[in-house]
């Protein structure tokens, strides 16, 4: 397991490069002048001059990558062009309130999709199965950011419960509703997978036999069909992560969260590319970190499962 | 037809979508919903001109933020325009961005799908290191990224939407071609002495092309949520073309007193979403049920 966990950590490497140099390549071969979105169009051509020397922008592409490459194995990911910042201080700050949102949607994801999934199990084929079920089929298709503007509209604008954007200085009741817009596709997916793997496990031997022994419905697939109906689940989980990076940048956009996904949403409208980079490559990482950590927990919540037969994909 | 002749035809390798898929998708229940909510769409997006007397684009501020009524069945907007005919024209874009990006993203994926899979070796290992790349950015920020380079334009959403999508569709492609190029009547045709192209051009393809059909329309779904997001955005549609997500976004300042600028097209993407879901899984039980879902971004 720790050589399998240390080999993919290995290819963690040639991937972010990849990401690093696809990204790199992409905000500089294209048209666009930085300066100009900095300054503005109003400044002399001198100080513009001056200033795209200052930032190398006049370099041939090729010296400009390899000093980008030189910077990163430094980690040093660079000053923003807009703020003067280094680009890592900014992530820094704001990574931990996008890791707050998804954590507390990850939270309501599971708890609600679990429970939606095994209630629908356990009343199959009921109209409240196919209410839960069809509910969850809607929920995947609805864009995230209008259930946003939909909980902006009940919660906030007509019922006046809740804030309809902002931090609130960390107060919980600006959380709510980020965290339930970035949780939905989320919960309907584990509600889903849950229902289809509680119910696999439903006509297996060890459950007919809890069952003889007077077990309760509801008690025997808590206890014994989710227990051994997680693993899909918490892959799914794990697969998901991604698309709460996805849904931050929307998210933190409806909701003025200030988060990475409003970090890197901003410095693309304003061609910040140190920024730019910085934050894509850093989602990244995280990205892939948190799909190694799901492998890993794969493997000990289920033993017969035997890592690194798959190589490193 | 029973489950025997079923389980039979499913061995039986096969060059298009047997005839009967209408049918069968037909007798599909969640399908049928799927297939209904679909047309509507299409119905809306070709024939917004004949359904709409009014000009999408056009502006008229004596008749600014009308509830919806007789003459306006969604109301106006901000600018007087009806948003009921935005919302039509509004699936014109989503469906032409949804498709022409799909269509990029099949020909990509299956072209470097065939050769990865079929050839092995260095080009596989390339090729599966290029989508390796590609799925490690979340999806909509490599999108994000991409759009902010070209800048926003439709061009750009097919493009950007396309690309991005490639590397899913290479993985299931090559995946297909390992269990198709085994085939007997692959190695039989290989030993009277055709030529690679021919095998893959005449042989390989042509049995790959089921799943591709179904991961083009599941897929489908997913580039028209895409193609919405960006616009909300901003960084899709540019004003005044209509698009979902630009009116959604609009919408928000004018929640508390014109809720339906936003509420309307919402409702509308996700039912039209929902419809290519549920018709993208219906093609997928019909042809193959082994074919898994790809995986969601």
């Amino acid at each position: 397991m720790l050589h399998y966990a240390l080999r993919r950590i290995a290819w963690f490497i040639p991937i972010l490069l990849g990401v690093a140099t696809v990204t790199f390549f992409l905000m500089h071969v294209l048209p666009g002048d930085p300066v100009l979105s900095m300054v503005g169009e109003r400044y002399d051509a001198n100080t513009i001059a001056q200033l795209r020397a200052q930032m190398h922008l006049d370099d041939p592409l090729p010296q400009r990558y390899l000093r980008y490459l030189s910077s990163l194995v430094r980690l040093d990911l660079g000053t923003s062009y807009v703020t003067g910042v280094p680009v890592w201080d900014s992530i820094r700050e704001r990574a931990p309130h996008t890791f707050r949102l998804a954590a507390a949607a990850m939270a309501i994801a599971v708890v609600l999709g679990l429970a939606i999934g095994v209630m629908a199990a356990w009343k199959r084929g009921s109209p409240f199965d196919y209410l839960l079920v069809g509910g969850a089929v809607v929920g995947v298709s609805m864009p995230v950011f209008w259930l946003g503007v939909l909980l902006i509209y009940v919660f906030s604008a007509r019922l006046g419960l809740l804030p309809a954007s902002g931090f609130g200085d960390g107060n919980l009741a600006y959380l709510v509703l980020p965290a339930f817009t970035l949780a939905q596709a989320s919960t309907a997916y584990v509600a889903r997978i849950t229902r289809s793997s509680v119910l696999d496990e439903v006509n297996e031997n060890y459950i007919k036999a809890a069952r003889a022994k007077g077990l309760s419905e509801p008690r025997l697939l808590v206890r014994h069909a989710l227990r051994n109906a997680l693993l899909p689940i918490i892959t799914v989980v794990g697969i998901d992560f991604g698309s709460y990076l996805s849904g931050a940048v929307l998210t933190e956009s409806i909701f003025a969260w200030p988060g990475l996904g409003r970090f890197t949403l901003d410095a693309v409208l304003k061609r910040d590319l140190p920024a730019i980079q910085g934050s894509v490559l850093f989602m990244a990482a995280a990205f892939m970190t948190v799909n190694l950590l799901v492998d890993l927990l794969y493997a000990k919540v289920d033993p017969r499962v035997k890592l690194g037969q798959g190589g490193a994909a | 037809m029973n489950d025997v002749a079923v389980a039979a035809a499913s061995e039986i390798p096969v060059a298009r979508p047997r005839p009967g898929v209408v049918r069968r998708v037909a007798s599909h229940a969640s399908g049928r919903v799927g297939a209904v909510l679909v047309l509507l769409v299409v119905c809306a997006g070709l024939f917004a001109p004949a359904l709409s007397r009014y000009d999408p684009n056009e502006i008229n501020m004596d008749e600014a933020l009308l509830s919806p009524g007789l003459a306006h069945p969604l109301g106006t907007d901000a600018f007087g325009r009806d948003v009921a005919t935005r919302v039509m024209y509004g699936a014109r874009f989503s469906l032409q961005v949804g498709v022409v990006s799909r269509f990029i993203a099949l020909f990509i994926g299956t072209a470097l799908g065939l050769l990865a899979g079929y050839y092995g070796g260095r080009a596989d290992r390339w090729v599966m290191r290029l989508a390796d790349v590609t799925l490690a950015y979340p999806g909509l920020l490599l999108l994000i990224a991409v759009i902010a380079a070209v800048g926003p334009s439709r061009l750009s959403l097919f493009v950007a939407i396309g690309v991005v999508g490639w590397a899913g569709v290479a993985r299931l492609v090559r995946a297909q071609v390992l269990s198709v190029k085994e085939r007997e009547y692959v190695l039989a045709i290989r030993s009277i002495g055709a030529s690679n192209r021919t095998i893959i051009m005449r042989h390989v393809l042509p049995n790959v092309l089921t799943p591709i059909i179904v991961i083009f329309s599941m897929g489908l779904g997913a580039s028209i949520m895409a193609e919405s997001s960006l616009s909300f955005l901003g960084l899709g549609a540019q004003p005044p073309t209509a698009s979902w997500g630009s009116m959604i976004s609009s919408g928000i300042d004018y929640l508390r007193v014109a809720p339906w600028l936003s509420l309307a097209p919402g409702v509308v993407v996700t039912l039209t979403v929902l419809g290519f879901n549920l018709l993208g899984d219906a093609l997928r039980d019909v042809s193959d049920p082994r074919l898994g879902r790809p995986t969601r971004r």
